[in-house]
């Protein structure tokens, strides 16, 4: 417990993004009224500044569509930043050559919600999780080889015999170890984990947590932990961001952010989960509409039309992340300009 | 007190494969009162769609509802002939499936098809079916229900499809309605607005709803009384608080224990050991034992356990209460 409350000292990070954007462009349909081809832009990360600790679980939340993928894959650029920066270990990675970039992705990798069809099914698990071995030259020889992977397997909670077996022999929860298992091959430093346990059973997603943060520990890996899960992510997390449509409206230490949320969305999502525990009342915050589509972002703060705490400025201006206490930040009018101390004690007095 | 507008007794549904014979539902007993919100939870490959599908007499092909009895306002519908039992779906009892992306077609506009539903079932003209879908769209809160009728299903949003299909499922106020994992692809937010609604409209319309989940949470807040069933058997059924407070089955124990709850940091996560498999020519005993923590000496050995009632209302399935 002590460890997880440590202070982490500034400047201490292992990732660092800089206004990193990355936008889409949409062809529109032609229709009968407007000829031509237009386009129109789908903003799915939009200046995100963050940063990810050494040795941190930093969670990612938000609903379908938020852009928490995008991000997770543009940071390891799978994807190409439309702008933007991003720092791994103090170097600019951002516009690294293809060929300059293969020793950083060493040290960054990626899991997947749906193990079934990240692993190939021609393949065994061999062949899988001594794949990324060989493309790195990390091995010299077969038995070599074969022990390393027989090594990765016991790390992942696998047996040495599963190395012949081809994926569609194992079950979820024993796929998405392989795919584990195949992350870790490299020894990495950072590692995506996007949706890891959304496709499995709750009985199962316990295991998959519990081998994440052994390894975590382990191998002192630092994790972005994607997930819609607010529960998974609380268990997990050290720190936790709150997406909205392409940007991050709170970040916090994980116990402040689920003990006293600021972001009115972050309360609506909270509010909204129902427990399951009969001895407490289920209120949810019903939040009014849909998620507007990323490509016709409303004026102001974009939370503003489905907002129950609006107020004059909010479909006016724009607003980004705030300091509001020790590593808490919230993008929100709310909680801006003057007597911010007095509206943020109200507000954590109101959410207990 | 009154007998239950649906009750499901002693349901065998089987598929005999190449492999054996699978025993999908295995002797489940069920009872849904009138109003009332019954849930039904386990893991997924459980059987619970299966229950549903069976009481509207759609088991897919291979499979054979080799036993048991579907008494619906005192009919058997496993003694209905084929033209008796299409009545019954959409007019008596309906379905809201997980997806409303599949459950719509894609290739019509939503109003065309409500319309035709309420046609077929309540034998409207086209202009009395279109007016009544309008008001149904309103009361389900589709804002501009006149605009929104003339759209596909691909120009609506996930919750918004979601809401189209459960108008659908009201329209022709039907006694009984089977909702299976009705928010599943959902997301929270959107999630609490449909778990409101249904809630609302199932006390509006006096409907009963068989809620079928893998979500506890949803069952602690939504149903008045909840059975948990596990590879293809109920375990254990009782009102809800009683369930939650007193659980009894092993399974339904260590279910509770492996959830995950945001208002709470836990330090361990428990997990259930091994997998549930598949029981192709399991023999009659409890098919739990293999993962259970709380195993008697007698559960490999002993035969089909039967429902024991621990308290009024309150049954399981488990040896160590016998």
């Amino acid at each position: 417990m002590n460890e997880r409350k440590r202070v982490f000292k500034l400047n201490d990070y292992l990732l660092k993004t800089y206004k990193l954007t990355k936008y889409y462009s949409e062809e529109k349909r032609i229709s009968f009224f407007s000829l031509g081809p237009g386009k129109s832009l789908v903003r799915a990360v939009d200046n995100i500044n963050l940063f990810v600790h050494r040795n941190e679980v930093l969670g990612l939340v938000g609903e379908s569509g938020c852009g928490k993928s995008t991000l997770g894959k543009t940071i390891i650029r799978l994807e190409e930043p439309t702008s933007g920066k991003i720092f791994f270990e103090d170097q600019d990675i951002t516009n690294l050559s293809q060929e300059r970039l293969k020793s950083h992705r060493k040290k960054m990798q990626i899991i997947f919600q749906d193990p079934a069809s990240s692993l190939n099914p021609r393949k065994t698990v061999f062949e899988i999780i001594s794949q990324p071995l060989k493309v790195h030259g990390m091995v010299s020889n077969k038995s070599d080889t074969s022990d390393r992977v027989a090594d990765l397997l016991k790390k992942v909670g696998l047996e040495k015999s599963h190395m012949e077996r081809y994926p569609h022999q194992f079950s979820g929860g024993q796929k998405q170890r392989i795919c584990i298992a195949r992350a870790i091959a490299l020894e990495p430093i950072f590692l995506v984990a996007d949706e890891v346990v959304s496709a499995l059973d709750v009985s199962i997603q316990a295991q998959i947590l519990n081998l994440l943060v052994i390894l975590k520990n382990d191998l002192n890996l630092s994790i972005l932990f994607i997930s819609h899960d607010l529960s998974v992510v609380r268990q997990i997390s050290d720190r936790v961001a709150v997406m909205y449509l392409g940007k991050i409206v709170e970040v916090a230490p994980s116990e402040n952010l689920f003990s006293s949320p600021l972001h009115p969305y972050t309360q609506a999502l909270m509010s909204a989960i129902p427990v399951p525990d009969v001895e407490i009342g289920w209120n949810p915050i019903i939040l009014q509409g849909d998620t507007p589509s990323p490509s016709q972002r409303p004026q102001g703060c974009f939370f503003h039309p489905r907002c129950s705490k609006m107020i004059d400025i909010c479909d006016k201006e724009d607003i980004s992340l705030n300091a509001v206490s020790q590593g808490h930040f919230v993008a929100c009018h709310l909680y801006s300009g003057r007597s911010t101390l007095k509206k943020i004690i109200q507000a954590q007095r109101t959410w207990l | 007190m009154s007998d239950p507008l649906l009750s499901v007794k002693n349901l065998q549904v089987f598929f005999h494969l190449a492999q054996g014979t699978l025993k999908a539902i295995d002797g489940v007993s069920l009872d849904v009162k009138k109003g009332q919100i019954v849930g039904l939870v386990g893991e997924s490959g459980g059987g619970k769609s299966m229950i549903g599908l069976s009481i509207l007499r759609l088991v897919p092909e291979g499979g054979k509802i080799a036993s048991g009895k579907i008494i619906f306002e005192g009919k058997n519908l496993l003694n209905l002939s084929e033209d008796e039992i299409r009545i019954i779906r959409g007019s008596y009892i309906s379905m809201i499936l997980q997806d409303p992306l599949t459950s719509l077609n894609p290739a019509f506009r939503i109003g065309p098809q409500m319309i035709d539903v309420l046609r077929l079932h309540k034998g409207y003209d086209k202009k009395e079916a279109e007016l009544i879908a309008i008001e149904m769209l309103h009361n389900i809160g589709i804002p501009d229900p006149k605009k929104n009728i003339r759209k596909f299903p691909h120009q609506l949003s996930g919750g918004m499809r979601q809401r189209v299909v459960i108008a659908i499922a009201f329209s022709c106020s039907p006694k009984l309605i089977i909702a299976d994992e009705p928010t599943t692809a959902l997301d929270v937010t959107i999630q609490a607005q449909i778990l409101q609604l249904l809630k609302n409209l199932s006390t509006e319309y006096q409907t009963s709803v068989l809620f079928i989940t893998h979500d506890l949470g949803i069952v602690a807040n939504l149903c008045d009384s909840v059975a948990v069933i596990y590879a293809g058997e109920i375990v254990e059924t009782a009102q809800t608080s009683e369930l939650f407070l007193n659980p009894k089955h092993p399974y339904t124990k260590a279910l509770f224990q492996s959830i995950l709850r945001h208002d709470k940091k836990q330090e361990h996560f428990y997990s259930i050991e091994g997998v549930m498999g598949s029981h192709i020519d399991w023999p009659d005993k409890c098919k739990f034992y293999p993962r259970c923590s709380e195993k008697l000496d007698g559960c490999e050995k002993t035969g089909s356990v039967e429902f024991v009632s621990y308290s009024p209302d309150h049954l399981v399935r488990c040896l160590k209460y016998e």
